[in-house]
């Protein structure tokens, strides 16, 4: 989307536990319904079937929660910011909450996507020493690429991570780990591959997408 | 905590969304605030069970009443039963996923017959007791509705009460009656002798059945005089004015029928002597065209969705079809929807609303001559001739469709091999049809597929004693009619007949029946409307284990027999099928309710198509 004729808003939104289960394209769909609802003034594509033309920032993995999604939308006319938060937020699903609508003037690109922070909650069935794998310089896991299976050490993936204890045998972690189009990490496969470190198993797992950054920008909190 | 383990499962099954609900117009309310809790429970897979708009209406409608909370619940599908089962996940409502063995009413729709085992699992999953003599004070209550519920005799020892007919009023009734029964105080007993009351609940453990030596049924008896000899449906006589919800729960994941569903009216004028439906169902009841708009139009608003379809057992008879067509042509142009048609009767005017409505891709057409004899089609009372259908086929191809699907049954009452075959015949003409068309007029890429079903005798049909063709007999018509369908540019698709003798065994069962589904149930029979789920060999183990015989249940029947659904009536009445079933041995067709009325007995109710003036 070109920045100088069209008008284009981001949207920024959360994606609660109810709805973490949605799969990306379902998601889709359901942001398409909730513009139609709001009888938003949406331009649709050309052609045989017209859709919506929108974009979502990284998918977020199904399963995961998260307080930072993001979309582009192409309007037809211009419309005021807070008017199009609440008009769209009334007509999503409980579950999905509209935080912020801007005009998309100077925004850093969905392609500069270079990383995210997660906050993920686990139990582990023993007690692990929690910095062990923090600290570890390498682990080697299989990971999924185009062109198959790939022995990759995930520790490459990983920016930054802190584990912290938080009652027996649970856990807490906030990293920030590759994500976009570049370099991607899938923040369930860093805990199945904790895990396999720590030779347990985890579960009652919850993980919330905590921030999204664009190269170049700061990731220190 | 319940959602805690639900949570820790779903990371291991295939479309985890199935079971998490949460989704836009799915309502959530406060347990403490309402008096009862109700789980609709359809019995087969979320993507099934939430196309079905028997479901959307009732839900909706319970929904409305502050006093009820109705939660939607499932079959899990093999994967997530299994984890379940291994978690000890108890079955939960999809809104407020706490365990529906503490809800008062589990309510099941009864839709088709090859789901009945999976009632049972979902019983069981639910940890309640599966008999409904083994349930006790503080269980909930089983009951059963919908189209099988008239004559679901095979589920009468899992089910405390059925609800026959349509649902608007006498659910809330129901519902009324049990807030009395708690405020007074008594027993389960003393409920189910509540609800006898209302006319459309029949409570099976009221009557007792007596079997004659050769196994069919000596006499149906109340056991008790407070309970009705026969329990009449109940129907909406003023459909105009009948609830209708004006949201529909939107899905995150795609559904069967993922779409705004307007039912148009109940009921069929056509009484085709195969179809249940069309008895079940009468009188024919409309709705008026201002009532179909505006719920068109508040749906479109509180759904987001982007097709609308319409329901009715034969659309094309609607009498507003027009003057409704245009109207919601209008609103779905402005709103740019697309509209879809159900299959429509083979007319001129049916073609040209499809012209209209599809401006863009010609999709293929499906048209459903039913038999392929004019004799066939005499005895069913399908008042279609061979002409009717290849004149629409050539309208068709001339008007630029090159793709027309053909439906037919096999295993119909009289037929003969030669009426089988006459489907490939009849298959070769439309073809004929095509080739006759102009090639400049036509489109190109013929695609003929004909789907040849195995005919299932119902309960209140004029087929209802009718015997129905075992396996092997269907077996021998089915490679009869592939030896004379020798064309390739006909596609012959047919069901597998052991399901529909199966669905035929439990379409006309009796109570006893209740013991081999529970077997079934415990060798693991379930979903088995879905082929690669179902197995014979357990089946016929299940049977064998009870000494009962599937034979016994596809036999022919006398008029004089008793039916083990007499205690259910209807409307229509036995003299009525009695009459149709001898016309359909003598290939005499019957007129429709709008030409000529048959007198079949629904004009008891005192509304519909019955007391419209005639010209």
């Amino acid at each position: 989307m070109s920045q100088d004729t069209k008008i284009i808003y981001r949207i920024t939104y959360t994606k609660d536990e109810g709805v973490k289960y949605i799969s990306h394209l379902d998601f889709l769909r359901c942001v398409n319904r909730a513009f139609k609802r709001a009888k938003l003034p949406v331009k649709y594509s050309q052609g045989f079937n017209p859709h919506i033309l929108q974009n979502i920032a990284l998918p977020c993995p199904v399963g995961v929660s998260s307080e930072c999604e993001m979309l582009d939308i192409e309007m037809t006319r211009p419309l005021d910011c807070d008017e199009l938060r609440l008009c769209l937020d009334e007509v999503m699903p409980r579950g999905i909450k509209i935080l912020k609508a801007e005009r998309y003037t100077n925004q850093p690109d969905f392609f500069d996507i270079c990383s995210a922070r997660y906050a993920i909650d686990f139990c582990s069935d023993v007690p692990i020493d929690a910095l062990a794998f923090d600290n570890a310089e390498c682990f080697m896991i299989e990971k999924k690429s185009k062109r198959g299976m790939k022995e990759v050490n995930i520790k490459d993936f990983v920016q930054s991570m802190h584990t912290t204890e938080t009652g027996k045998c649970s856990y807490h972690i906030d990293a920030v780990i590759n994500a976009g189009a570049q370099s991607n990490l899938k923040p369930d496969l860093l805990t199945s591959a904790m895990a396999k470190f720590y030779a347990t198993e985890f579960y009652n797992i919850k993980i919330v997408r905590k921030e999204i950054y664009f190269s170049g920008e700061s990731k220190n909190k | 905590m319940l959602r805690q383990q639900i949570e820790n499962i779903l990371p291991f099954v295939e479309k985890p969304a199935r079971y998490t609900g949460g989704e836009l117009n799915s309502v959530v309310k406060n347990a403490d605030d309402v008096d009862i809790r109700f789980a609709f429970c359809f019995a087969d897979v979320y993507e099934v069970g939430m196309s079905h708009l028997g479901m959307k209406i009732l839900y909706s409608l319970m929904n409305e009443r502050p006093d009820i909370w109705c939660e939607r619940v499932f079959a899990p599908w093999i994967d997530m039963e299994a984890e379940m089962r291994k978690a000890d996940v108890p079955l939960y409502g999809l809104e407020s996923m706490d365990a529906i063995k503490d809800f008062d009413f589990i309510g099941f729709t009864l839709q088709y017959e090859m789901c009945y085992t999976n009632i049972i699992n979902m019983l069981d999953l639910a940890k309640v007791p599966l008999l409904s003599a083994e349930r006790t004070e503080g269980d909930p209550f089983v009951c059963m509705g919908g189209p099988c519920a008239y004559s679901a005799e095979a589920l009468a020892d899992f089910a405390d009460f059925y609800i026959l007919g349509e649902g608007e009023e006498v659910n809330l009734e129901v519902m009324d009656a049990y807030k009395e029964w708690k405020r007074e105080g008594g027993s389960r007993f003393d409920f189910l002798k509540k609800i006898s009351a209302i006319e459309g609940v029949y409570v099976p453990s009221f009557y007792e059945i007596s079997y004659k030596t050769d196994g069919t049924i000596m006499a149906i008896e109340p056991k008790y005089d407070f309970v009705p000899a026969k329990v009449r449906k109940r129907i909406i006589k003023n459909l105009d004015s009948v609830y209708y919800p004006d949201k529909f729960v939107v899905p995150f994941i795609e559904i069967v029928h993922d779409r705004i569903m307007l039912e148009v009216f109940r009921g069929c004028l056509r009484g085709c002597r195969f179809c249940q439906a069309g008895m079940i169902y009468r009188p024919v009841r409309e709705k008026t065209p201002a009532t179909l708009l505006d719920a068109a139009q508040k749906l479109i608003d509180s759904t987001g969705y982007e097709e609308i379809s319409l329901s009715s057992l034969s659309t094309s008879d609607y009498s507003c079809l027009k003057e409704f067509t245009d109207g919601l042509l209008d609103i779905t142009e402005k709103e740019s929807i697309s509209l879809s048609l159900p299959s429509l009767r083979l007319d001129s005017f049916s073609m040209e609303l499809m012209e209209k409505v599809q401006k863009v891709r010609k999709s293929s057409l499906t048209f459903a001559p039913e038999a392929g004899s004019q004799r066939m089609r005499d005895v069913i009372n399908k008042n279609i001739t061979e002409d009717d259908l290849l004149t629409a086929a050539k309208t068709a191809f001339e008007g630029g469709y090159s793709s027309i699907k053909l439906y037919f049954m096999m295993g119909l009452p009289f037929e003969t091999v030669e009426d089988v075959c006459e489907i490939a015949e009849l298959s070769k003409k439309v073809v004929r049809q095509y080739l006759t068309t102009p090639k400049e007029k036509r489109a190109p890429g013929l695609r003929i597929t004909t789907s040849v079903a195995s005919f299932v005798p119902k309960a209140f049909t004029p087929f209802q004693w009718a015997k129905q063709d075992d396996r092997d007999t269907l077996r021998e018509k089915q490679y009869a009619l592939k030896e004379a369908m020798n064309d390739k540019r006909v596609k012959y698709n047919y069901h597998e007949a052991p399901v529909s003798v199966l669905e035929g065994v439990f379409a006309r069962g009796d109570r006893r029946l209740s013991k081999v589904l529970m077997r079934a149930h415990e060798l693991g029979v379930r979903f088995d409307g879905w082929s690669d789920q179902f197995s014979q060999e357990k089946w016929d183990q299940a049977f064998a284990d009870c000494g009962m015989h599937i034979a016994f249940y596809t036999r022919a029947r006398s008029f004089e027999e008793v039916l083990p659904w007499d205690m259910v009536d209807v409307g229509v009445t036995k003299e009525f099928l009695i009459s149709e079933a001898k016309k359909a041995e003598q290939a005499i067709t019957t007129p429709h309710c709008r030409e000529k009325c048959s007198n079949c007995g629904a004009s008891c109710f005192g509304g519909g198509v019955c007391f419209e003036p005639r010209h």
